[in-house]
């Protein structure tokens, strides 16, 4: 069963297939919500709600492709707007993050708890860029319809962002 | 210093938490308007949400014969040690009482 076939179905009051659409979607939506709250808890809140403005929005949507442009729009807005419902900061600073000789294994795990660590200091648009670029792997045109926002606008928010992490990543001095 | 692989790898996806897609539908099952209750949908929703139930309580029952049965077995397990600490301690008491008789005579 195609995703288009998923869709008319659910559409037409198949629960099954509507479950099976959540499913289809739900580690994209999951993700990019923790990739910006980073609280689970919050995540999976967020998530639900999405499905369950998905669940009203059956009939408006016309294809698999449009179910997940519409997901992935709707689950950026709501992030943007919950970020600055409560003005997420970062629990501790990124200095305390041990950097230096561990074992490689372990300096994967800290870079990326690092990288998200540095990510959430990013203002809420311009997080959500990076994480539609890095998780997603869209382009910067399709970023900017997902947001709503000038193409020019998506690629300095990229470039200002990457500036920013690159500048801060930099290792300090030798590896021990 | 390109740091692209390392935001590809801090930001790939991860998976929902289990049984994501099931609290999705509980949700929508209780907020179902009343025109929507004698939908389809909704009769699946009501026979899936019955079937969990069962499913929660059988599995409940199950855990709870579990717990009875280890606590029985851990109550014959110290009944047997206090058993087996009484019979040491009543011959340790009878060496005892051999010992102190010996030295009277």
């Amino acid at each position: 069963m195609d995703r288009d076939d998923t869709l008319a179905r659910a559409r037409g009051g198949d629960a099954a297939a509507f479950a099976s659409l959540v499913r289809q979607h739900q580690s994209m939506v999951f993700s990019l919500a923790l990739h910006m709250l980073r609280s689970r808890p919050a995540a999976e809140d967020l998530a639900q709600e999405v499905f369950l403005e998905l669940y009203r929005s059956l009939p408006r949507l016309e294809s698999g492709a449009h179910a997940t442009s519409w997901l992935r729009k709707v689950t950026g807005h709501r992030c943007i707007d919950e970020i600055r419902r409560r003005q997420h900061r970062p629990e501790f600073q990124v200095e305390e993050m041990p950097e230096r000789g561990i074992f490689p294994v372990a300096r994967e795990v800290f870079l990326a708890d690092r990288v998200q660590r540095l990510l959430a200091g990013l203002p809420a648009r311009a997080r959500m860029v990076v994480v539609l670029r890095f998780q997603e792997e869209l382009e910067p045109a399709e970023i900017a319809e997902t947001l709503d926002m000038p193409v020019n606008t998506v690629k300095s928010h990229l470039r200002r962002s990457l500036a920013v992490l690159r500048a801060k990543l930099m290792p300090q001095g030798p590896q021990v | 210093m390109n740091i692209e692989p390392d935001l590809q790898r801090a930001l790939r996806r991860q998976p929902a938490p289990p049984d994501f897609a099931d609290r999705v539908l509980a949700r929508i099952d209780v907020q179902a308007s009343p025109a929507s209750r004698r939908s389809p949908v909704r009769q699946w929703l009501a026979a899936a949400a019955a079937a969990a139930l069962v499913a929660t309580g059988a599995a409940q029952y199950y855990t709870y014969q579990q717990s009875v049965a280890e606590a029985e077995r851990i109550r014959q397990d110290i009944r047997l040690a206090l058993q087996i600490t009484s019979e040491k301690l009543a011959l340790v008491q009878a060496r005892v009482d051999a010992s102190l008789s010996d030295s009277q005579r």
